[in-house]
């Protein structure tokens, strides 16, 4: 009696294959390794000599140095196999998701909440088996500890706390012209607002039935912050909230089938797809053809399919406040000349 | 039946009672790391560090600590305290330096950390 051995079987197979993982938890992951990449580049230089450095458990301080060099280029290897589509998603998620962790315990000075989040949703992405509930505990935890020590501090229930950060750290004017100095009510309800926002954030988190209103009063509170300041607070929170949202979602993201002769204007339509569910299918046919589901476009149609499909607007959503975070002109420029030619149609 | 606890389980209820820890820890502590607490106090800070009867200028201090000379604190000011005394007491012991942090956290009257007595003096 034979056992057929399925593909995946075995620890080495599972190594190099991909997972069967859901395209949203694969734009996820995807958007949070571009946030490491983009947004804290400095883990992998640092991470050559200067490591450790101050950390936060005293035994590290007599690990050698190229250990941490070696588990960064271990770090970068493993988004590039990401990016590039190769290796076992969930495996190098978790292995990335490690690796930053030990980097930030190896320097007091690297660690950020930001980052550290980031690096629990990749482990936790690692261990996801079709249930978002393990997602919906770390959001909760962030939401309910930010809360909590909110709360003991009275700076937050007095307005202490946003007058002074809307007057004299980010000036924002509607602010100063609107409320008069030492008048504090406007700011004790922002700060009363905000610790019953994160108290509900983290409760209703927890509650699969209440999905949609925990995404949608999430990113009114991250986007409003965002508002509020021009731009300049909360947008690393706004986006990794984002990615996070999206892990509880399960938004079903259909694949795109590309039919077209030539290879080469199939990777390039595929290549801003995060997700992995945009497919070249060959064909003769000389025009673009699109298939989602059972309905089929040809034409400019099949590209405005392409163009407005999931795929495409989370990798806008996502790139677009990288570019803002980095702050390269450059980026902008491209950006902005993309959506120019998208007026096009 | 009983259910068995995989070691994929195991991992996961450990990750999250650290978390758990971190933040019931971040409640008894003025340092507040590891226990979810982004933007909860604004400080503008400044450091003095005099070595043998020599201020070092900012570059310098930017090397010895990895932070700026003078900036601003997103977190719990004693996070950045909690830095400049761990490396006095470690790497550069033996140096031993004076050290002012001077900061104003949300607002509030201005203060300054002093090392080695490593206390807290309120400005008047």
């Amino acid at each position: 009696m034979g056992t057929e051995k399925k593909p995946g079987f075995g620890r080495k197979m599972r190594l190099f294959l991909n997972t069967d993982l859901p395209p949203h938890i694969v734009i996820s992951l995807k958007a949070l390794l571009l946030y490491v990449l983009f947004i804290h580049p400095g883990i992998f230089i640092v991470s050559v000599s200067g490591l450790p450095f101050l950390p936060f458990l005293k035994i590290i301080d007599s690990v050698p140095f190229f250990v941490f060099s070696f588990a960064a280029g271990v770090l970068l290897i493993s988004i590039l196999l990401v990016f590039l589509r190769r290796g076992n998603y969930q495996l190098l998620s978790l292995l990335s998701g490690l690796i930053i962790l030990l980097i930030i315990f190896s320097s007091k000075n690297l660690f950020s909440n930001s980052l550290t989040f980031v690096a629990c949703l990749l482990v936790l992405i690692g261990f996801y088996r079709g249930k978002t509930t393990i997602f919906r505990i770390q959001i909760s935890l962030l939401y309910l500890g930010a809360a909590s020590n909110k709360i003991f501090d009275p700076d937050w229930w007095n307005g202490k706390y946003f007058d002074y950060f809307f007057r004299d750290i980010f000036n924002v004017s509607l602010y100063a012209s609107y409320v008069p100095v030492d008048d504090l009510t406007v700011a004790t309800y922002l700060g009363v607002a905000t610790i019953l926002t994160e108290c509900l954030l983290g409760i209703v988190v927890l509650i699969p039935g209440l999905t949609r209103l925990t995404i949608i009063l999430g990113l009114l509170f991250h986007g409003g912050m965002l508002l509020v300041t021009s731009g300049t607070l909360s947008v690393r929170f706004f986006y990794i909230m984002s990615t996070s949202y999206l892990l509880i979602s399960g938004l079903n993201i259909k694949t795109v089938h590309i039919m077209h002769h030539s290879g080469i204007i199939a990777r390039l339509l595929r290549f801003p797809d995060l997700s992995d569910s945009i497919v070249h299918s060959a064909t003769n046919d000389n025009s673009l053809a699109v298939s989602i589901g059972n309905s089929t476009w040809k034409g400019i149609k099949a590209l405005q399919k392409i163009l407005f499909s999931y795929q495409y607007l989370f990798f806008c959503f996502f790139v677009l406040l990288i570019a803002h975070m980095v702050n390269l002109n450059i980026f902008k420029r491209i950006i902005l000349s993309i959506f120019g030619i998208f007026d096009g149609f | 039946m009983k259910r068995k606890i995989t070691g994929a389980g195991l991992f996961l209820v450990l990750f999250f009672s650290f978390q758990v820890i971190g933040i019931l820890a971040g409640k008894f502590t003025e340092s507040k790391y590891f226990c979810w607490a982004p933007y909860d106090e604004i400080s503008l800070y400044e450091i003095r560090v005099v070595i043998m009867d020599n201020d070092l200028n900012s570059d310098e201090i930017r090397r010895r600590y990895r932070k700026n000379q003078k900036g601003r604190e997103n977190r719990s000011i004693h996070n950045l305290i909690s830095i400049v005394r761990q490396y006095e007491t470690t790497y550069g012991a033996q140096d031993e330096a004076n050290v002012e942090i001077s900061y104003i956290t949300n607002g509030h009257r201005k203060e300054t950390w002093i090392w080695p007595k490593d206390e807290i003096i309120p400005e008047h």
